[in-house]
């Protein structure tokens, strides 16, 4: 009877050993995809997907590799006798942690950018425009581990949301205000106003939850009034993982969503600076994707005749911060459905192409402008923001651009992530420099 | 060529790695009652890391010269596949806190997403002090280690 029972247990080890060496094998092949989606532009819904998480949590991937590594080789069958096997398991393990783990490693190319950029555009002593008192409210380094580890830390500060701003027939939008507990002169910030355009190609997305509300409640403690608008989206009839409310949606253009950011940029002067305190004489434009896009149709169009009469005249525009944005309209507006974005084709209605294509509306007098680009994003590609940038410095205005190796489509979006940690240090020092 | 001595190594190894486990599991206390972006911090980012880094070299050395017929060696790996499976699921509840806490400020799920994190990090840390702690005191134990 003991025997028998020795013998049970003995079996069910040895499938237990079974499963967890499938699991093994299981892990480390999904871990070669993964590496492969980190490293290499596939052209695959699923792969461009996956890309926006991977390269934010890539270090924890990588860690998982390495144990999943060494418990496989804890499984090997004792029988196996060429000695080389393991060392081979062992090479390809760390070497697969290691790839993946190279949007973190990659961290001090993306600081040297920065630092790079600012150094041309403000000088190499640029640090001592920011006063010691300021500055240490501000991010002490570019990148820890512990945030990236065990997230960022939420600062407090107040927060309304659901503010309607705008009605038309079914169309509804709302925006979310954060701003700072105490008096927010005595902070960073003093009280300058950051609008921000959340993204999802003009057709989905919403405030909140698709805008990076940890980088929201951040700047609002450092003493900026964030508001965190919705605009009407493109009823299409498509469908997206991103949350979108039906109250957006609509049969909606390009110029609609700039007037309604516009009506926004009213109501803001007429209403809503009073109520929180909001420095007019200081605002800051700021969106990702197709947020990015109509950030900088806006801060480069505010004081274009194309856009007479749209915006408020009261608010001063001190910066544009558009992240990935897409620049060339007549490259994202002209087939389905996005083409019905832009009345026309290119031929018919060149002026709103025209228009519509950010860098084609910089002048001299336009505000200083930062850009976040990640080098692997499959939707924006790079020469958008340089576009964008050399039609800036073309014009006598300053322009940064920020570039991040091995950052997907929406790599800002999990703020403790090794990109977005570069992107606030030197945000904030950007928004402190231009109020 | 020199013969590497393991038992050295990992009495070197799993001493150090038992100092910097008791110095994370103090700031992580520290940190976790009052979390802020301070110097300080970026020193316990550094130092969880590494004791992590310690961990990973220690399982894998001990694989290699623990003697599995001992009783203390069945019992030591038998440890060994309880940290790697402690150390994974830590890593998974942290990188799902991670996200969680990312996109949702307020409610249940911000509140799950900050224990997830909490208890992924304390458990890794906590589990892995205890593995180096039993390292380190059968390290003189005749008859746990293979001899070189």
């Amino acid at each position: 009877m003991k025997i028998e029972g020795c013998g049970i247990l003995t079996r069910s080890k040895k499938y237990l050993k079974l499963i967890l060496l499938g699991l093994c094998i299981i892990t480390l092949l999904v871990g070669i995809y993964f590496t492969a989606v980190v490293l290499f532009p596939i052209p695959d819904g699923l792969a461009i997907t996956l890309s926006y998480f991977i390269t934010q949590i890539s270090l924890f991937l990588s860690m998982l590799y390495i144990l999943t590594t060494i418990l496989f080789l804890k499984l090997l069958p004792k029988r196996i006798t060429h000695k080389w096997i393991p060392v081979v398991i062992l090479i390809f393990g760390i070497s697969l942690g290691f790839l993946s783990a190279l949007p973190v490693i990659s961290t001090p190319i993306s600081i040297q950018t920065a630092e790079t950029e600012f150094n041309n555009t403000y000088g190499s002593n640029w640090r001592s425009n920011i006063p010691n008192t300021i500055e240490s409210d501000m991010l002490p380094s570019q990148f820890n581990l512990y945030s990236y580890f065990l997230g960022f830390p939420i600062k407090d500060c107040n927060v309304d949301t659901d503010i309607l701003y705008f009605e038309d027939g079914n169309l509804r939008l709302y925006f979310d205000v954060y701003y700072p507990k105490g008096d927010g002169h005595l902070l960073p910030g003093n009280n300058s106003v950051i609008i921000k355009i959340h993204g999802g190609s003009w057709q989905f997305g919403d405030k909140s939850l698709g805008n990076v509300l940890v980088l929201n409640e951040y700047l609002a403690a450092q003493g900026y009034v964030v508001f965190d608008i919705q605009y009407g989206l493109l009823d299409a009839g498509g469908s997206s993982f991103i949350p979108t409310p039906d109250y957006v949606k609509g049969n909606v253009t390009l110029a609609d969503m700039i007037y309604q950011i516009g009506n926004f940029t009213k109501q803001l002067e007429q209403t809503y600076a009073t109520v929180y305190s909001a420095n007019l004489n200081s605002v800051f434009i700021s969106g990702g994707s197709a947020g990015g896009h109509l950030t900088s149709v806006c801060g480069f169009g505010y004081n274009d005749p194309y856009f007479a009469g749209n915006f408020s005249t009261a608010l001063k525009i001190k910066g544009v911060i558009p992240i990935y944005p897409p620049n060339f309209a007549d490259r994202y507006f002209v087939n389905e459905p996005l083409s019905r974005l832009i009345p026309g084709d290119p031929s018919s209605n060149p002026l709103a192409f025209e228009k519509f294509t950010p860098s084609n509306l910089v002048d001299p007098n336009d505000p200083p402008t930062i850009i976040y680009q990640g080098l692997r994003d499959d939707l924006v590609s790079l020469d958008n923001a340089q576009t964008i940038k050399a039609s800036l410095l073309a014009n006598g205005v300053d322009c940064l651009l920020l570039t991040f190796p091995f950052a997907a489509h929406a790599s800002d979006l999990i703020v403790g992530n090794s990109f977005s940690q570069v992107w606030v240090y030197y945000l904030e020092r950007f928004l402190y420099m231009n109020q | 060529m020199k013969k590497i001595n393991f038992k050295n190594l990992i009495k070197r190894v799993s001493g150090f790695d038992i100092i910097i486990h008791i110095l994370s599991i103090a700031l992580g206390i520290l940190y976790f009652i009052n979390p802020t972006n301070f110097l300080l911090f970026d020193f316990f980012g550094i130092i969880f890391f590494i004791a992590w880094i310690f961990d990973l070299s220690l399982i894998l050395v001990n694989d290699r010269i623990l003697n599995k017929s001992s009783q203390i060696g069945i019992k030591m790996n038998r440890h060994s596949y309880y940290f790697i499976a402690t150390f994974i699921t830590s890593l998974l509840l942290m990188v799902f806190g991670v996200i969680f806490t990312a996109f949702i400020l307020s409610g249940f799920l911000a509140i799950l997403g900050q224990i997830m994190i909490i208890f992924g990090f304390f458990s890794s840390i906590i589990y892995g002090l205890y593995y180096n702690l039993l390292t380190f005191s059968n390290i003189e134990n005749r008859g746990v280690w293979n001899p070189d």
